[in-house]
């Protein structure tokens, strides 16, 4: 995926967790306004 | 990470918000976050389904096998940073940044090839700047 490429629907359906355990979509993380994901190596 | 913690005000601005996605357990997690007392969402990807969907590496010898990736150690750790805990989650896997716009584009992607290797975080300021 080059920068400018849409994300595709099935990857912004992915399910992702909030540290409640609550499940949502990877895509509600830019649904309402710009994000800057951090996909971080690990924890610690 | 820490460098783009510290320009979340600058991200706000900007009227996006930073979003951090780990792929250790919610354990883990939470412990990050009143480790590192992030006020940003914080999501886990258990499966590393994002990660890989993303295109975001892992390997061994991306992690332990290169000369950059030594060099990025010392670089940190002279500048005190430290893994609190050894490492939680997926030794292996790499991660990357992506600004992603409401319409689902992408101004701007950096997938880390090395353990260590992080995007300047002007550059990530600068999609956002310019973002249609």
């Amino acid at each position: 995926m080059a920068a400018m490429d849409r994300i595709p629907e099935d990857v912004a359906r992915i399910k992702i967790s909030d540290l409640a355990g609550q499940e949502h979509a990877l895509g509600a993380t830019w649904a309402t306004k710009p994000a800057v994901l951090a996909f971080v190596r690990h924890f610690g | 990470m820490a460098q783009l913690r510290r320009e979340v005000d600058k991200i706000h601005a900007y009227g996006a918000e930073l979003v951090v996605i780990g792929n250790g357990n919610l354990q883990f997690a939470n412990a990050f976050r009143n480790d590192l007392k992030l006020e940003t969402p914080l999501y886990v990807d258990t499966t590393r389904a994002s990660y890989r969907a993303l295109g975001m590496k892992r390997g061994m010898v991306r992690t332990l096998g290169s000369l950059r990736m030594w060099a990025n150690v010392l670089r940190a750790r002279s500048k005190g940073f430290r893994q609190q805990h050894g490492v939680q989650g997926d030794a292996w896997q790499l991660g990357g940044v992506l600004v992603v716009l409401p319409d689902g584009r992408v101004p701007y992607r950096y997938i880390s090839a090395v353990a260590g290797d992080h995007p300047s975080v002007n550059k990530i300021l600068d999609a956002l700047e310019s973002a249609p």
